[in-house]
């Protein structure tokens, strides 16, 4: 229910007390009881709807999901964490509110130009939260020796995330050594691109053909 | 002369012919195949600006739990666990309910088979192996775990896209609301949906009998 129509028609029931209350100060004619209570609980009525918030209807005219929708997303990174001990791969999306003033570029608000440490480990333990062996969760951008020492180690961090500035997928290129997937990260403008990028840099790298891939939006839907 | 060097033109015409055969068999080889990589998106977590200090982007609560359970949700009753599922077991209680052995608390369980499981099974479109199924778990009258278990069999010798699928779909949830854990014992694929209160219970996992 909205109060303005309430607090409109307090005003103007208001004007129409006062003048009865005019006549209620002449003493040849006796209010009853009833009467008096009903323009006592209308005056409190009327202040109730007084202290009602004043600029509810402030902007109503605004749709506000037409605004929300042009704004640009907050920074998104995007990284790629995995599980040696089940091969499951793990996407932890950290979005970063935007500094005051804040300019998108291109409708892509900035990201930071350097990530703290701790944000990579909080990717970690988001895996480590969900496994059996917490030793088993690693970085899925891995080097060559990592079918040797399947070690966080042998797995480089910022090369397994993706910005929400300079890319809208992350994607993730594996082969298989006995049991274990050997993956590494790729980002781009469209899932084949990061999914090119992805194996193009699994093969490289590893010098295998990487046919097993995955990928997925740089920002939560 | 003449001969010779018609017979020579025509082996080379041979060797040509013969090449292009050849490499017209390796266009025609089919490109090797590529598996699919389902990747597991887990909550977001939402960085000041400073990126300081961090929080969960979205509020998640038992709500979320049970559009996925059909209603299930940690601290029912077996009864009324029971009740909610496709086909209710009649007459089930908490006496009647066997005690879990890897637990040194007193833990009871009663399973379903995963197929036909409606809601619990959602989200999964492979097959699953007929003799997967779901355990309940429930210490002092209430629920405090789901186990998925999967078992490869002759009809699906690979359940694991099902794995991933139930996996992935239980992972979006926050794990101050639901804990989901994955991993493998012998041949089962195990997928633990575990209440993130219950303390002591989390870290123990199902042991195989005779592991």
């Amino acid at each position: 229910m909205s109060p303005i129509p309430v607090r409109a028609s307090c005003s103007a029931r208001a004007g129409w007390l006062g003048g009865s209350s005019m006549r209620l100060m002449q003493p040849q004619f006796p209010w009853p009881a009833r009467m008096a209570r009903t323009i006592l609980a209308m005056l409190l009525a009327c202040s109730a709807a007084r202290a009602a918030p004043v600029q509810f209807d402030l902007n109503l005219g605004v749709p506000d999901v037409v605004l929300d929708s042009e704004q640009p997303r907050a920074c998104t990174i995007t990284y790629l964490v995995t599980d040696v001990t089940t091969d499951d791969t793990y996407a932890v999306r950290m979005q970063v509110m935007p500094r005051q003033g804040a300019k998108p570029v291109a409708g892509r608000l900035p990201c930071p130009q350097t990530v703290p440490p701790r944000v990579a480990a909080r990717a970690l333990n988001a895996c480590i939260a969900r496994v059996a062996d917490p030793k088993g969760c690693v970085f899925s951008d891995m080097s060559r020796n990592f079918a040797q020492g399947p070690e966080l180690i042998n797995t480089a961090e910022n090369s397994s995330r993706c910005m929400s500035d300079s890319a809208d997928f992350i994607g993730v290129a594996c082969w298989k050594s006995g049991e274990l997937d050997i993956c590494n990260v790729g980002c781009g403008k469209t899932r084949e691109d990061a999914q090119t990028a992805a194996r193009e840099r699994c093969e490289t790298k590893q010098q295998q053909s990487c046919l097993t891939s995955g990928t997925l939006p740089v920002l939560a839907p | 002369m003449k001969g010779k060097r018609v017979l020579t033109t025509r082996r080379w015409m041979a060797g040509l012919v013969l090449l292009a055969l050849s490499a017209g068999t390796g266009w025609a080889q089919a490109e090797p195949e590529r598996t699919p990589k389902r990747l597991v998106a887990l909550p977001p977590i939402a960085w000041d600006p400073e990126m300081t200090d961090a929080r969960p982007l979205l509020h998640q609560g038992p709500s979320d739990l049970t559009a996925l359970t059909g209603g299930i949700l940690f601290g029912l009753r077996p009864e009324a666990v029971n009740g909610l599922l496709p086909e209710p077991t009649a007459g089930l209680g908490w006496n009647d309910l066997p005690i879990v052995n890897e637990f040194t608390q007193d833990v009871r369980y009663f399973w379903i088979k995963l197929a036909g499981s409606r809601e619990l099974s959602g989200g999964i479109a492979s097959c699953t192996g007929a003799n997967s199924y779901i355990v309940f778990l429930f210490r002092d009258h209430s629920l405090f775990r789901m186990s998925y278990r999967f078992l490869p069999d002759a009809d699906c010798p690979d359940p694991s896209q099902a794995v991933q699928a139930v996996f992935a779909r239980y992972s979006a949830i926050a794990r101050d609301v639901a804990l989901t854990v994955h991993y493998r014992n012998g041949h089962t694929e195990v997928v633990d949906v575990t209440d993130p209160g219950s303390r002591e219970l989390l870290s123990t996992r199902w042991l195989a009998r005779g592991q």
